[in-house]
Protein backbone atom coordinates (compact mmCIF):
# COMPACT_ATOMS: atom_id res chain seq x y z
CA UNK A 1 0.00 0.00 0.00
CA UNK A 2 2.79 2.37 1.00
CA UNK A 3 4.89 1.34 -2.00
CA UNK A 4 1.92 1.93 -4.30
CA UNK A 5 1.44 5.41 -2.84
CA UNK A 6 5.14 6.21 -3.24
CA UNK A 7 5.11 4.98 -6.83
CA UNK A 8 2.07 7.18 -7.45
CA UNK A 9 3.87 10.24 -6.03
CA UNK A 10 7.07 9.44 -7.93
CA UNK A 11 5.22 9.02 -11.22
CA UNK A 12 3.63 12.46 -10.97
CA UNK A 13 6.77 14.12 -9.65
CA UNK A 14 8.71 12.67 -12.60
CA UNK A 15 6.13 14.01 -15.06
CA UNK A 16 6.24 17.44 -13.38
CA UNK A 17 10.02 17.66 -13.63
CA UNK A 18 9.99 16.51 -17.25
CA UNK A 19 7.34 19.08 -18.21
CA UNK A 20 9.18 21.91 -16.45
CA UNK A 21 12.45 20.83 -18.11
CA UNK A 22 10.84 20.77 -21.57
CA UNK A 23 9.50 24.29 -20.97
CA UNK A 24 12.85 25.65 -19.79
CA UNK A 25 14.66 23.97 -22.68
CA UNK A 26 12.27 25.65 -25.07
CA UNK A 27 12.88 29.03 -23.42
CA UNK A 28 16.65 28.59 -23.65
CA UNK A 29 17.07 26.91 -27.03
CA UNK A 30 14.38 28.52 -29.19
CA UNK A 31 14.32 32.01 -30.69
CA UNK A 32 10.84 32.15 -32.18
CA UNK A 33 8.67 34.29 -29.89
CA UNK A 34 5.62 32.06 -30.37
CA UNK A 35 7.69 29.04 -29.34
CA UNK A 36 8.87 30.90 -26.22
CA UNK A 37 5.24 31.34 -25.23
CA UNK A 38 4.64 27.64 -25.91
CA UNK A 39 7.50 26.94 -23.49
CA UNK A 40 5.88 29.14 -20.84
CA UNK A 41 2.62 27.25 -21.39
CA UNK A 42 4.35 23.90 -20.84
CA UNK A 43 5.97 25.15 -17.60
CA UNK A 44 2.54 26.27 -16.45
CA UNK A 45 1.16 22.80 -17.18
CA UNK A 46 3.88 21.30 -15.01
CA UNK A 47 3.08 23.68 -12.16
CA UNK A 48 -0.65 22.86 -12.35
CA UNK A 49 0.13 19.13 -12.28
CA UNK A 50 2.45 19.72 -9.31
CA UNK A 51 -0.29 21.49 -7.34
CA UNK A 52 -2.97 18.90 -8.07
CA UNK A 53 -0.85 15.77 -7.63
CA UNK A 54 0.90 17.13 -4.54
CA UNK A 55 -2.36 17.80 -2.75
CA UNK A 56 -4.10 14.55 -3.74
CA UNK A 57 -6.33 13.43 -2.04
CA UNK A 58 -6.64 15.37 1.21
CA UNK A 59 -6.40 18.98 -0.04
CA UNK A 60 -7.78 18.58 -3.51
CA UNK A 61 -10.45 21.29 -3.09
CA UNK A 62 -7.89 23.94 -2.18
CA UNK A 63 -5.64 22.74 -4.98
CA UNK A 64 -8.43 23.14 -7.52
CA UNK A 65 -9.00 26.73 -6.44
CA UNK A 66 -5.26 27.43 -6.76
CA UNK A 67 -5.09 25.77 -10.19
CA UNK A 68 -7.99 27.87 -11.43
CA UNK A 69 -6.13 30.98 -10.27
CA UNK A 70 -3.00 29.78 -12.07
CA UNK A 71 -4.98 29.15 -15.27
CA UNK A 72 -6.57 32.61 -15.21
CA UNK A 73 -3.17 34.27 -14.76
CA UNK A 74 -1.71 32.05 -17.49
CA UNK A 75 -4.43 33.06 -19.94
CA UNK A 76 -3.77 36.75 -19.27
CA UNK A 77 -0.02 36.28 -19.70
CA UNK A 78 -0.55 34.40 -22.97
CA UNK A 79 -2.96 37.02 -24.31
CA UNK A 80 -0.55 39.85 -23.50
CA UNK A 81 2.41 37.92 -24.88
CA UNK A 82 0.68 37.06 -28.13
CA UNK A 83 -0.49 40.64 -28.61
CA UNK A 84 3.14 41.73 -28.10
CA UNK A 85 4.20 39.19 -30.75
CA UNK A 86 1.67 40.62 -33.23
CA UNK A 87 2.79 44.16 -32.44
CA UNK A 88 6.45 43.23 -32.84
CA UNK A 89 5.71 41.54 -36.16
CA UNK A 90 3.95 44.65 -37.43
CA UNK A 91 6.89 46.81 -36.33
CA UNK A 92 9.78 44.75 -37.69
CA UNK A 93 8.34 41.94 -39.85
CA UNK A 94 10.07 39.41 -37.62
CA UNK A 95 9.33 37.28 -34.59
CA UNK A 96 12.95 36.35 -33.96
CA UNK A 97 13.81 37.33 -30.41
CA UNK A 98 17.38 38.27 -31.49
CA UNK A 99 16.03 41.06 -33.65
CA UNK A 100 14.87 42.83 -30.50
CA UNK A 101 18.22 42.76 -28.73
CA UNK A 102 18.60 46.47 -29.43
CA UNK A 103 15.87 47.03 -26.86
CA UNK A 104 18.33 46.00 -24.16
CA UNK A 105 19.33 48.90 -21.93
CA UNK B 1 -3.96 3.91 -17.39
CA UNK B 2 -2.63 7.02 -15.64
CA UNK B 3 1.05 6.37 -16.56
CA UNK B 4 0.06 6.15 -20.21
CA UNK B 5 -1.82 9.44 -20.05
CA UNK B 6 1.12 11.10 -18.29
CA UNK B 7 3.42 9.71 -20.98
CA UNK B 8 1.13 11.16 -23.64
CA UNK B 9 1.27 14.57 -21.91
CA UNK B 10 5.06 14.49 -21.93
CA UNK B 11 5.35 13.25 -25.52
CA UNK B 12 2.96 15.81 -26.96
CA UNK B 13 4.61 18.59 -24.95
CA UNK B 14 7.95 17.51 -26.37
CA UNK B 15 6.53 17.44 -29.89
CA UNK B 16 5.22 20.97 -29.37
CA UNK B 17 8.76 22.31 -29.13
CA UNK B 18 10.39 20.07 -31.76
CA UNK B 19 7.91 20.23 -34.66
CA UNK B 20 8.90 22.72 -37.35
CA UNK B 21 5.38 23.77 -38.29
CA UNK B 22 4.00 26.14 -35.65
CA UNK B 23 0.40 25.11 -36.30
CA UNK B 24 1.19 21.43 -35.72
CA UNK B 25 3.13 22.41 -32.59
CA UNK B 26 0.13 24.26 -31.20
CA UNK B 27 -2.17 21.33 -32.00
CA UNK B 28 0.22 19.03 -30.09
CA UNK B 29 0.09 21.46 -27.17
CA UNK B 30 -3.72 21.35 -27.29
CA UNK B 31 -3.73 17.54 -27.21
CA UNK B 32 -1.32 17.67 -24.28
CA UNK B 33 -3.73 20.01 -22.43
CA UNK B 34 -6.63 17.64 -23.07
CA UNK B 35 -4.68 14.71 -21.61
CA UNK B 36 -3.70 16.86 -18.62
CA UNK B 37 -7.37 17.68 -18.06
CA UNK B 38 -8.18 13.95 -18.10
CA UNK B 39 -5.51 13.42 -15.42
CA UNK B 40 -7.12 16.15 -13.31
CA UNK B 41 -10.44 14.33 -13.64
CA UNK B 42 -8.81 11.07 -12.57
CA UNK B 43 -7.23 12.75 -9.54
CA UNK B 44 -10.63 13.96 -8.36
CA UNK B 45 -10.27 17.57 -9.53
CA UNK B 46 -13.10 17.96 -12.06
CA UNK B 47 -13.27 21.76 -11.90
CA UNK B 48 -9.58 22.10 -12.63
CA UNK B 49 -9.98 19.57 -15.45
CA UNK B 50 -12.85 21.52 -16.99
CA UNK B 51 -10.83 24.74 -16.80
CA UNK B 52 -7.78 23.05 -18.30
CA UNK B 53 -9.72 21.63 -21.22
CA UNK B 54 -12.05 24.55 -21.94
CA UNK B 55 -9.78 27.51 -21.22
CA UNK B 56 -6.25 26.26 -21.94
CA UNK B 57 -7.02 23.73 -24.68
CA UNK B 58 -9.75 25.97 -26.09
CA UNK B 59 -9.29 29.68 -25.56
CA UNK B 60 -5.49 29.87 -25.40
CA UNK B 61 -5.10 27.66 -28.46
CA UNK B 62 -7.51 29.88 -30.39
CA UNK B 63 -5.29 32.83 -29.45
CA UNK B 64 -2.21 30.93 -30.61
CA UNK B 65 -3.81 29.94 -33.92
CA UNK B 66 -4.99 33.52 -34.47
CA UNK B 67 -1.47 34.81 -33.87
CA UNK B 68 0.08 32.19 -36.16
CA UNK B 69 -2.37 33.05 -38.92
CA UNK B 70 -1.31 36.71 -38.60
CA UNK B 71 2.45 36.21 -38.44
CA UNK B 72 2.77 33.16 -40.71
CA UNK B 73 2.58 29.48 -39.88
CA UNK B 74 5.97 28.38 -41.12
CA UNK B 75 8.81 28.59 -38.69
CA UNK B 76 11.04 30.97 -40.65
CA UNK B 77 13.13 31.86 -37.61
CA UNK B 78 16.51 30.17 -37.81
CA UNK B 79 16.88 28.15 -34.63
CA UNK B 80 20.28 27.22 -33.19
CA UNK B 81 21.34 23.73 -34.20
CA UNK B 82 21.38 21.91 -30.87
CA UNK B 83 21.46 18.12 -31.27
CA UNK B 84 18.52 16.22 -29.82
CA UNK B 85 20.94 14.02 -27.92
CA UNK B 86 21.85 17.00 -25.70
CA UNK B 87 18.16 17.45 -24.94
CA UNK B 88 17.83 13.78 -23.97
CA UNK B 89 20.96 13.84 -21.79
CA UNK B 90 19.86 17.01 -19.98
CA UNK B 91 16.38 15.55 -19.59
CA UNK B 92 17.82 12.41 -18.03
CA UNK B 93 19.86 14.45 -15.56
CA UNK B 94 17.13 16.92 -14.71
CA UNK B 95 14.41 14.29 -14.26
CA UNK B 96 16.50 12.62 -11.55
CA UNK B 97 15.64 15.63 -9.40
CA UNK B 98 12.22 14.05 -9.11
CA UNK B 99 13.78 11.37 -6.90
CA UNK B 100 14.55 14.05 -4.31
CA UNK B 101 11.36 16.02 -4.77
CA UNK B 102 8.62 13.43 -4.62
CA UNK B 103 8.27 13.33 -0.83
CA UNK B 104 7.71 17.08 -0.51
CA UNK B 105 4.37 18.23 0.79
CA UNK B 106 3.53 20.71 -1.92
CA UNK B 107 0.67 22.76 -0.50
CA UNK B 108 1.84 24.79 2.50
CA UNK B 109 -0.18 24.51 5.66
CA UNK B 110 -0.96 28.21 5.54
CA UNK B 111 -3.21 27.67 2.51
CA UNK B 112 -6.75 27.99 3.76
CA UNK B 113 -9.82 26.19 2.52
CA UNK B 114 -9.42 22.74 4.04
CA UNK B 115 -12.18 23.29 6.57
CA UNK B 116 -14.88 23.60 3.90
CA UNK B 117 -16.86 20.70 2.53
CA UNK B 118 -17.36 21.50 -1.13
CA UNK B 119 -15.56 23.35 -3.88
CA UNK B 120 -17.96 26.31 -3.98
CA UNK B 121 -17.33 27.10 -0.34
CA UNK B 122 -13.58 26.77 -0.82
CA UNK B 123 -13.54 29.07 -3.84
CA UNK B 124 -15.95 31.76 -2.67
CA UNK B 125 -15.44 31.69 1.11
CA UNK B 126 -11.96 30.24 1.64
CA UNK B 127 -10.14 31.78 -1.32
CA UNK B 128 -11.95 35.10 -1.65
CA UNK B 129 -8.76 37.07 -2.01
CA UNK B 130 -7.75 34.85 -4.95
CA UNK B 131 -10.95 35.83 -6.72
CA UNK B 132 -10.19 39.53 -6.18
CA UNK B 133 -6.69 38.95 -7.55
CA UNK B 134 -8.07 37.09 -10.57
CA UNK B 135 -10.46 39.93 -11.40
CA UNK B 136 -7.59 42.42 -11.06
CA UNK B 137 -5.37 40.34 -13.35
CA UNK B 138 -8.13 40.06 -15.96
CA UNK B 139 -8.70 43.83 -15.95
CA UNK B 140 -4.95 44.47 -16.12
CA UNK B 141 -4.67 42.09 -19.06
CA UNK B 142 -7.51 43.76 -20.93
CA UNK B 143 -6.07 47.24 -20.43
CA UNK B 144 -2.56 46.14 -21.45
CA UNK B 145 -3.86 44.49 -24.64
CA UNK B 146 -5.88 47.59 -25.48
CA UNK B 147 -2.79 49.74 -24.93
CA UNK B 148 -0.62 47.50 -27.11
CA UNK B 149 -3.07 46.95 -29.96
CA UNK B 150 -4.41 50.49 -30.20
CA UNK B 151 -1.03 52.17 -29.87
CA UNK B 152 -0.72 54.91 -32.45
CA UNK B 153 2.34 55.73 -34.48
CA UNK B 154 4.43 58.87 -34.25
CA UNK B 155 2.27 60.71 -36.74
CA UNK B 156 -0.94 59.81 -34.89
CA UNK B 157 -2.05 57.03 -37.30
Amino acid sequence: MVNESLNHCFMYAYAVFVLIFIGFYCLIARRNMVRLLIGLEIISKGICLLIISGSYPSRILTAQALVITVIVIEVCVMAIGLSLVIRAYHQSESIDIRDFSKLKG
Amino acid sequence: MEPLILLAVMIFSGLAIFLKDLLKAVICLMISSIFLGIIFFKLGAPYAGVFEISVVAGLVMVLFILTISLVGGEDFVKEPAIPVIFFLILLGIFSQLAVFGFKVSFIPSSATGDKFLNFGQVLWAGRTFDMVAQISVIFAGVFVILAIVSRKGKNGK
